[in-house]
């Protein structure tokens, strides 16, 4: 029977039972749920936001029903709590039980992929189809808030290789300031740019905070896994969409960023260098 | 009917299907299912005759299908269409 895992000792047979199928236990959820048969935890999983992680099912019950259990219960309260779509990240061997739960693969990199459950980047693609404009249009990734004089007149640089440029932002992205308040600076400082479309990524950004990393190991290159399973999102499904084929990125790249560079290269976007902020510089 | 509130029901079990309902302009039917390529236009006109026979409109409906019977899809979307107000 289906049980939310309040009790200490509940939730300690769920960490057993999550360790034992060579995951790691990672607390940070609003649900933990479980199937309990015979007095012992046969299966568990968690939904932290949007994000189900997690999900372990006992070696002899794989195949079962019990996965559609667990995941349905955490669906469920994810569409409660309001949530239009949820994501779940895991090993690319378990993508196709995702898929037999009718979960969409948005990404795949070689140690995650990246599922969604309902429609919710079909209707983001709709709601945003009013931004797709015709041309040679090329894309900026904008983050470290606030919005600055060197990343204005980067966005100055490159808006004048393109017909369009998108500059993108996104609320998973670390920031000092509340989103809206970040977004409201961008639009405001890129008005007077006629071919700036600034496009918010809303959750199909993948950002370090909702990343989960319970199925990967510790020593994994867990900042590298991200960041390329983030670049295959945009080069693959986003991009296409608004047919972005140039990417800016600073001259000096940091890890993640080359990182970001190398696979959106690889899916035939050009990536284009443009002079960074100098260091210090904000606005 | 008009649909006032999102409502859902159902599972994503074996043999059963999750419906969401939820109030948008004009009827939408969204079908995901795991037997889609044979059964899609049969599981969606079961929904349609359900939807008309309780005169639903405005509302969008999502539904994860794993292989229901039809009289698990009638009992799916009519429990989905009370919970979300469209059913008195």
């Amino acid at each position: 029977m289906l049980a939310n895992l309040i009790a200490p000792a509940d939730i300690c047979a769920a960490r057993r039972l999550i360790e034992g199928c060579d995951l790691a236990f990672q607390p940070g959820y609003d649900d933990l749920v479980g199937v309990h048969e015979q007095g012992s935890l046969v299966a568990v999983g968690a939904r932290a936001g949007r994000v189900l992680k997690m999900l372990a099912i006992a070696p002899a019950q794989r195949g079962g029903p019990l996965l559609g259990e667990i995941v349905s219960a955490l669906v469920a309260r994810g569409i409660e709590t309001g949530l239009d779509s949820l994501f779940v990240f895991t090993k690319p061997a378990y993508a196709g039980a995702f898929a037999a739960l009718n979960f969409t693969l948005l990404a795949e990199q070689q140690q995650a992929v990246l599922l969604e459950f309902g429609n919710g980047f079909k209707h983001w693609l709709a709601a945003n189809s009013d931004w797709y404009r015709a041309g040679l249009n090329g894309a900026l990734m904008l983050d470290g808030a606030p919005f600055s004089h060197g990343q204005r007149s980067q966005i100055e640089t490159a808006a004048r290789q393109v017909d369009h440029l998108y500059v993108l932002l996104s609320a998973e992205d670390r920031s000092v300031l509340p989103f809206a308040a970040h977004w409201r600076l961008v639009v405001d400082g890129v008005r007077d740019i006629a071919n700036v479309v600034v496009l918010d990524l809303a959750h199909y950004r993948i950002g370090a905070a909702t990343f989960p990393t319970y199925f990967l190991k510790p020593d994994d290159p867990l900042a590298r896994i991200r960041a390329e399973l983030d670049a295959t999102l945009f080069a693959t499904r986003i991009a296409p969409f608004f047919g972005i084929t140039r990417y800016f990125t600073g001259a000096e790249p940091g890890a993640d960023e080359a990182v970001v560079a190398r696979v959106i290269q690889a899916h035939g976007i050009e990536v284009s260098t443009i002079p960074n902020p100098p260091p210090g510089d904000s606005q | 009917m008009k649909i006032q509130r999102k409502g859902q029901a159902g599972t994503m079990q074996s043999s059963d299907l999750m419906v969401i309902v939820e109030p948008a302009d004009g009827l939408v039917i969204e079908i995901e299912s795991t037997v889609k390529k044979q059964f899609e236009h049969l599981i969606r006109t079961k929904l349609e005759q359900v939807l008309a026979k309780h005169g639903a409109e405005g509302a969008r409906i999502s539904v994860n299908d794993r292989g229901a019977l039809d009289y698990a899809i009638e009992a799916r979307l009519e429990t989905a269409l009370r919970r979300a107000g469209g059913l008195s």
